[in-house]
């Protein structure tokens, strides 16, 4: 069996190049890792049969030097992108039998590229959470616990079974959505490296919607080379999405190294005064430190309307899902309740398979759209949208970067924080301003605070400068002093 | 603004959400709070700025209305929970 903690996606390319091990030793010790890995809940679905075919399909384009960019690489898919054949559910039980006849353009290009599917991963029902714990199909655990308690944390979410699969080497990479910050939050609580991309960069095509102007897909990785990597083939213009960009597409690995000297980081005035924790205050102080000894001036920047983030995307968010899942009718696929009437075929259909969360977002979306209320709140919102993505316009003028923590707390205990919405939605207060605007942001372990729990520091660049973001990421990677690997706490 | 438990069984209709009594009160007090707490939005003046529906720049882009697509009936129907002869199937509509 192989040390799967030790390998990264790039060492993992160069190894099966280099004949060190074979794609099917690889998919074999992963798919043993996760066997004894099931007390973490992070897989809803395993595509074991395939993944070892597909394996032994790659080792023989590898020995006949035949083989694509990403070549028997194995990989972890959240359970919202539709896989052809494979079941998808979201996490729900709308649709828990669901299994999709195409294929994502996301993780088709993945496959066409050699990717394996190794299996679904966990999330918040349909991306709607910040801990994993509104999942139909029970909780995650994050591979990560408190140096002084036994009490199990929450892997954050929404993409909480993609960050915990990464951290706990139960997949080398995996891809993820983030709509107000369900790519970084995890990466934070777990660890890992998580990449928003720029709204428009990675198709959302075969993505189970949540809210279309705020989603976005993109990688969790151990590394920011990793991300770098995964971008180059996640990303590109697709004629099936309407907002997909023509932007140019690039080979971000290349933009890794290199000098930043004179180059600008910003400090966002505004996020100095929230309630961030005193670990991660002193962590982010360092963090301005490395950026410093890198030769980058540092730059005080007002961002005034980001207060205004977080309940003008409680408007937005929940007015798109409202919408977008007026679709689960269970007429045409998912789950049904039969009825009387249509009308009651419908309301009992939602009424059972739609979980607490969720109810609470199409509910509330539903209200803000509603005749009388749809100027007060909706269109007051997007007004307020545009402030905040003027308010980081102004910003980009005189910096190359903006630097913050992803979240204000390391991850919490389960269960710490069902019962209060507004406390959990809190949990976004960092990531959702990005969102709103539709800039790129990347997340990448920045130390352990003092229960021995994982921090993560916020990069955000100008649209479509992903290039930026790894480069500004990589001071990071080579400046922090922490080790970030779970202890194997929960193996059989 | 705090919301009535009718307005409450208003939207779950407008919705198409079947809720239980319990369940009904419960969103009426999360409902209120969420709502009371987004009404910060007021203390924003955003007298002639234009609402922002998304982030891109460019406007959606038109195509030639082509059929370049088709015959899956079968993959169609292979999710619905009921189907008849090529058909999804729900409760009589029309008397």
């Amino acid at each position: 069996m192989l040390d799967l903690k030790k390998l990264d996606l790039v060492t993992i390319r160069n190894s099966l190049r280099k004949g060190d091990f074979t794609s099917e030793e690889l998919v074999g010790s992963y798919i043993d890792r996760i066997n004894n890995s099931k007390k973490l809940n992070t897989y809803n679905t395993l595509n074991i049969e395939n993944a070892i075919n597909l394996a032994k399909e790659s080792d023989k384009r590898i020995l006949k030097k035949n083989y694509r960019p990403m070549e028997g690489i194995p990989i972890g898919i959240k359970d919202l992108f539709c896989t052809k054949g494979v079941k998808t559910t979201a996490s729900s039980k709308m649709l828990e039998n669901f299994t999709p006849t195409y294929e994502s353009t996301i993780t088709e290009k993945l496959f066409y590229q050699g990717m394996i599917l190794i299996g679904k991963l966990s999330n918040d029902e349909f991306a709607m959470g910040s801990s994993n714990e509104t999942s139909y199909l029970g909780p995650v655990l994050n591979p990560w616990k408190k140096e002084t308690s036994d009490q199990y944390l929450v892997p954050g979410g929404s993409s909480g079974g993609s960050a915990a699969a990464v951290s706990a080497s139960l997949c080398p990479v995996a891809t993820a959505t983030d709509t107000g910050g369900s790519i970084r939050q995890p990466a934070s609580f777990t660890g890992t490296v998580g990449l928003k991309p720029t709204y428009g960069r990675c198709s959302r095509w075969g993505i189970v919607a949540f809210a279309s102007s705020l989603d976005q897909a993109g990688p969790i990785t151990k590394t920011v080379a990793d991300s770098a990597a995964m971008l180059t083939h996640m990303a590109g213009y697709d004629e099936k999405d309407s907002t997909s960009s023509t932007a140019k597409n690039e080979n971000y690995e290349e933009a890794i190294g290199g000098s930043l000297k004179g180059k600008t980081i910003g400090i966002p005035h505004e996020f100095e005064r929230l309630d961030i924790s005193l670990d991660i205050q002193n962590n982010w102080e360092s963090a301005i430190q490395w950026y410093k000894d890198a030769g980058v001036n540092i730059k005080s920047i007002k961002l005034p309307h980001s207060k205004y983030a977080l309940p003008a995307y409680y408007i937005i968010a929940p007015a798109e899902a409202s919408s977008n899942l007026a679709r689960y009718d269970g007429v045409k696929y998912g789950s049904r309740v039969e009825g009387e009437v249509l009308d009651d075929l419908y309301k009992k259909t939602r009424g059972a398979g739609f979980g607490e969360e969720v109810k609470r977002r199409i509910m509330m979306g539903t209200y803000v759209l509603s005749a009388g209320y749809y100027d007060a709140y909706y269109l007051k919102a997007q007004k307020v949208r545009r402030l905040i993505h003027q308010d980081f316009v102004d910003a980009f003028g005189s910096v190359d970067a903006i630097l913050t923590p992803t979240t204000p707390t390391t991850a919490f205990e389960i269960g710490e924080n069902v019962s209060d919405p507004l406390k959990m939605y809190s949990n976004d207060i960092l990531t959702v301003p990005v969102n709103l605007a539709g800039l790129p942001a990347i997340s990448i372990p920045s130390g352990l605070d003092k229960d021995g729990i994982p921090m993560g520091m916020q990069l955000i660049t100008k649209h479509f400068d992903e290039n930026s973001l790894f480069q500004f990421g990589s001071i990071i990677e080579m400046s922090r002093s922490d080790m970030f690997q779970p202890k194997d706490w929960w193996m059989n | 603004m705090s919301i009535t438990k009718d307005t409450i069984l208003k939207i779950s209709n407008l919705a198409k959400i079947s809720i239980t009594e319990d369940e009904t009160l419960k969103l009426q007090s999360e409902i209120s709070s969420i709502i009371k707490w987004v009404e910060t939005l007021n203390e924003v003046n955003t007298d002639d700025i234009e609402p922002m529906t998304n982030s891109l720049t460019n406007s959606l882009r038109m195509r030639e209305d082509n059929v370049n697509d088709g015959n899956k009936i079968r993959d169609i129907l292979l999710n619905s929970p009921t189907e008849d002869d090529n058909f999804f199937v729900v409760p009589k509509v029309i008397e």
